[in-house]
Formats: C-alpha cells, sequence, structure tokens
C-alpha cells in the first residue's frame, strides 16, 4: 500500500502546493458571491470576464496560429501555463519546430 | 439526453436527479475531452515519478487541469513547492469568476452555505460550462442535487482516466497525444460559443480572443488574466452602453 501512497512528504506537498493554493479561489467565490443576485449586473460582468479568461486559455494553448505559439512557449518556460516537460506536448513541440 | 419537463415527477426524489446529473456526464462531448487531458495528467504523474495514490489525489482534490500540470511539471523538473504553490494560485484566480456565476444558479434563498461547499469544489471550465447549459432545465430546488451528480460523475470519469494514463505511462503514442492538444481548446471553444447566448457573452469571447495575443506582449506573467478581464469588461461595457440607449 505504501507503494501506492508513496512518501507523505510528498503528499504534504500536494497538500500546501497544490489544493489549497487551488482551492483558495474556489472558496473565495463561495465567500463573495453569496449576495450576489443571479439576474445581477455584476454577475453579467463575472460572467463576461470568466468567457474572456477562457478565451484567453484557449488562445493560449493552440498550436495552429504561429502568434500564440509563441506566448505558450514563453508561458511553459515560466512554468505557468504548461509543463517544462515537452514530451507532454509533442504537437507544441512539432508547432515550435515549423 | 433529454432531461425531464420542469414540473415532470421525474424531479420529485433528489436520489433520482442526483443520479440524472451523473447520467449528463455522458451527454457532453467534453467528457472526452476531460478523458484525454487527465490520461495525460496520468501519464505524466508516472513518467515524474510520482505514485499512483498522489496522482489520483490530485484529480479528486486539486480537480483543475492546468493546476495539476503546473503542479507535476514544476515539482518533477527540480522546482520548489513555493514556485510550483505560486504557479498554481496563479492558474486559479480564473475559477474564481466561475464560482461566482455559477452559485447564484444552484442555490434557493434556503440553501445553507454548508451545501455549496461541495459543488463548489467541483467547478472548474467544465463545470461552469455544462451548468450554464442544463442548469436551465432542472427545477430550482433540485438544482443542487443535479449538480453534485454531475460533479461526482465527471470526477469519476477523471479518476479512471488518471489512473489509465498512469497505467499507461509513456506508451501513448505521439499522434494521440498531439491531437489531445488540438481538441482541448478546441472543445472548450466550441462549447463557450454554443453557449453563448447574450450578445455580451458572445462579445467577450471574441474580444478574449483578440486581446490575449495583444496583452502577452507585455510579458507581465498575467496575461491571461490581464486580457480576460480588460475584455470581460469591455464586452460589459458594450452591454451597459446598449442598455442605456
Amino acid at each position: 500500500m505504501s507503494g501506492f501512497i508513496g512518501d507523505w512528504h510528498v503528499l504534504l506537498i500536494l497538500l500546501l502546493a497544490g489544493i489549497l493554493p487551488n482551492e483558495i479561489w474556489r472558496v473565495f467565490g463561495l465567500l463573495f458571491g453569496r449576495g450576489i443576485d443571479e439576474g445581477s449586473e455584476l454577475l453579467v460582468w463575472v460572467r463576461a470576464s470568466a468567457t474572456a479568461i477562457l478565451a484567453g486559455v484557449i488562445r493560449a494553448c493552440w498550436p495552429v496560429f504561429p502568434m500564440p505559439c509563441v506566448t505558450a512557449r514563453r508561458q511553459r518556460d515560466s512554468g505557468l501555463f504548461w509543463p517544462r516537460d515537452s514530451r507532454f506536448w509533442p504537437g507544441l513541440c512539432a508547432a515550435k519546430r515549423s | 439526453m433529454v432531461l425531464p419537463a420542469l414540473d415532470s415527477p421525474g424531479w420529485r426524489h433528489t436520489t433520482t436527479t442526483f443520479l440524472l446529473g451523473v447520467r449528463a456526464v455522458g451527454s457532453t462531448i467534453l467528457t472526452l475531452v476531460l478523458f484525454a487531458t487527465y490520461l495525460g495528467i496520468g501519464a505524466l504523474a508516472h513518467d515524474s515519478n510520482f505514485s499512483m495514490g498522489w496522482a489520483l489525489a490530485g484529480t479528486l482534490f486539486v480537480w483543475a487541469g492546468p493546476a495539476q500540470i503546473i503542479l507535476i511539471s514544476t515539482l518533477g523538473t527540480g522546482g520548489t513547492a513555493v514556485q510550483a504553490a505560486i504557479a498554481v494560485t496563479l492558474s486559479a484566480i480564473r475559477l474564481f469568476p466561475m464560482v461566482v456565476a455559477v452559485l447564484p444558479m444552484i442555490r434557493t434563498p434556503q440553501t445553507p452555505l454548508r451545501k455549496l461547499v461541495l459543488p463548489a469544489h467541483f467547478i472548474a471550465v467544465t463545470m461552469w460550462i455544462e451548468c450554464s447549459r442544463m442548469l436551465p432545465a432542472v427545477p430550482r430546488e433540485q438544482r443542487l442535487a443535479f449538480a453534485n451528480g454531475l460533479g461526482v460523475g465527471l470526477v469519476s470519469v477523471c479518476l479512471v482516466a488518471t489512473a489509465a494514463g498512469y497505467v499507461l505511462s509513456a506508451n501513448l503514442p505521439e499522434l494521440l497525444a498531439a491531437g489531445i492538444l488540438l481538441l482541448t481548446p478546441l472543445a472548450f471553444l466550441f462549447s463557450t460559443a454554443r453557449n453563448s447566448r447574450q450578445l455580451v457573452d458572445r462579445l467577450a469571447l471574441l474580444l478574449g480572443l483578440a486581446l490575449f495575443p495583444i496583452m502577452s506582449m507585455l510579458h507581465t506573467g498575467v496575461d491571461i488574466l490581464l486580457s480576460g478581464l480588460t475584455a470581460g469588461t469591455l464586452a460589459y461595457g458594450v452591454h451597459w452602453w446598449r442598455e442605456q440607449r
């Protein structure tokens, strides 16, 4: 069973560096979004911003156009949205070469 | 999948509604996209020498594809936990507006906060898109159970995919991996476009696609967030201006 779970240190890192920094934004949304009415103007803006953020994510990881390729590579190098391990994205590597 | 009519007796029981939510997982192409993405995440975890339990715990408790890829790749290439935590939290800011947008669709005035903790955890891009698409066809008092069913279904599919990817590890053919890379953004683009019924949402999508390459030239490190907020605000401005007239 220890092979399945692995070292507990690594599980602690998962909690501190993965779960908590990610979940905190959902908790903020839960706490601050409480008073907002479904039809309110604020929510129209929030929804528009969420849509546009997703559009940015889509654009950043699209290897078809040359422009996002450059940004995706830069982001990958900074470790922000892309793995540094290029084996994971052979398509991106192919796009980089062309 | 055809949901029962809003006044149908099929919505009377919470358990039945929950199961309808689980079944709804089979009605969206995004489930396939998620499956493929999590195959990749499982394989990446294996190649970076993490245990299968660790990879599964990540899928269950982080439940955000980009954050998991960032975490595994940063730690796997010798980055510190602090570096990983900063990158993860930057990538997760996008969850905030999604939670704020989805929860008002799910709750009733009587819903206590503690009952919203679980659906809030399930919210990521797929859940946001599918809730916007399906919840209007679900009676309000049953939406919580439906959303929980949908979330449990999606997480279960991704747990299976993580384990499968872990076992298959690096044996994924290159062509398949390249296909996945192309499929994920395309599927999200089409689903978002289909869900954008109001002008403000369509405009936000178009402006977001157009602004990101410009904003990324600023090299801020939070380009996606900046371009998203700018495009969203511009789209809202147009909506506001039209309302005023």
